[in-house]
């Protein structure tokens, strides 16, 4: 994230906080209530830390971001297959909370990408936050792994059973270094991200509803060890 | 009227955000109708002709106010109250919230379940309220 921007950038973060900030709570004066049964209660509170846990990552994205305007992101061989199951198994809490499953589609070969673990990471989360938090109707989330180019590894977060993509969305991708629009934060700042690995980020809608968001990682030259 | 038919719609993008309304909305006796987008609260006025509506106003394709723009060339919805909820409440302008039928505007950030049953009693004939 350079300088110039990071005043408009404050603003577009503050803003997006605001929504799991509020959430938070309302859920806490719910809580407050003592006719509440124990599944309610039980039910409040997770979606309490769901939510705060939500915000918090968009904080730690926020500082990463700025972090990445002057440092350089030590990036190494990874195996897309596991690193794609780690991140399936983390949020399969979240999913299920939001009514949604979270799996790995099956894949023969997966080669080694070169990325940076934490920020590839963090650009597949956002791809799941955003899916969750704009469309409630999916039903189920799928990490696939495909070689799109030679060079290249394109991982992907498909949506099943949503609605197409929402515009102010794919106005964002693929090249989401435009402007941060008031929802979708989370999303020009995976593409910051992406840059950051010499790897790109895109979207594409599906005919048959739902769509796919995907990062393009290159191809670690070296063998695959792990 | 039949106190048990009374209902009121609320639009919200958020599905936990929008519990939290409904669950204000039932403890003011109605029964609560919640949906995601315009659109889907196009079909559901048609379906309970709902006494009130409490609305976020940034909503998954469009604001809210596409969707209040409809009601109000409708005569028998133009009058329909409507409370926002909304996290950029300071910017929406008095004259701009009569225009569209708004009857009060809640900031998400200091609302309170109490608060918003109180808005809803506020704006709604005392023969609706349970």
């Amino acid at each position: 994230m350079n300088e110039g921007n990071f005043s408009f950038e404050l603003v577009a973060a503050a803003h997006e906080l605001k929504a799991p900030l509020s959430l938070m709570r309302q859920l806490a004066l719910l809580l407050e209530d003592d006719s509440l049964t124990l599944r309610e209660r039980q039910l409040y509170a997770e979606r309490l830390r769901l939510t705060s846990e939500r915000g918090l990552r968009l904080t730690s994205d926020l500082t990463s971001a700025h972090r990445a305007a002057s440092s350089l992101f030590p990036l190494e061989p990874i195996n897309p297959l596991y690193f794609c199951k780690d991140i399936a198994d983390e949020y399969r809490p979240l999913c299920m909370a939001r009514g949604a499953q979270i799996r790995v589609a099956r894949v023969r070969t997966a080669p080694a990408i070169i990325a940076n673990r934490d920020l590839l990471r963090r650009v597949l989360v956002n791809f799941i936050d955003n899916a969750l938090k704009y469309n409630e109707s999916i039903k189920i989330l799928q990490l696939h792994i495909g070689q799109s180019k030679k060079s290249v590894v394109r991982i992907g977060v498909r949506e099943y059973g949503g609605e197409k993509m929402p515009k102010r969305q794919s106005n964002l991708l693929p090249a989401a270094d435009s402007t941060a629009a008031s929802s979708g934060l989370g999303l020009f700042l995976a593409g910051e991200f992406a840059r950051n690995m010499q790897a790109k980020i895109g979207s594409r809608a599906h005919r048959q509803g739902g769509s796919t968001y995907y990062i393009d990682v290159p191809i670690s030259k070296q063998l695959m060890l792990l | 009227m039949n106190k048990s038919f009374a209902a009121a719609i609320i639009i919200e993008d958020d599905p936990w955000m929008r519990e939290v309304l409904e669950v204000a909305v039932r403890r003011c006796g109605l029964k609560a109708v919640g949906v995601a987008s315009g659109e889907d609260a196009i079909y559901a006025i048609d379906d309970t002709a709902p006494k009130i509506i409490l609305a976020d106003v940034l909503l998954l394709h469009t604001t809210i106010f596409t969707l209040l723009n409809e009601l109000q060339s409708h005569q028998d919805l133009a009058q329909l109250p409507v409370i926002l909820c909304s996290g950029i409440s300071e910017r929406l302008p008095d004259d701009v919230c009569r225009r569209y039928g708004i009857v009060e505007v809640l900031d998400k950030a200091t609302m309170t379940p109490n608060g918003i049953m109180a808005a809803i009693k506020r704006h709604l004939h005392a023969e609706v309220i349970a």
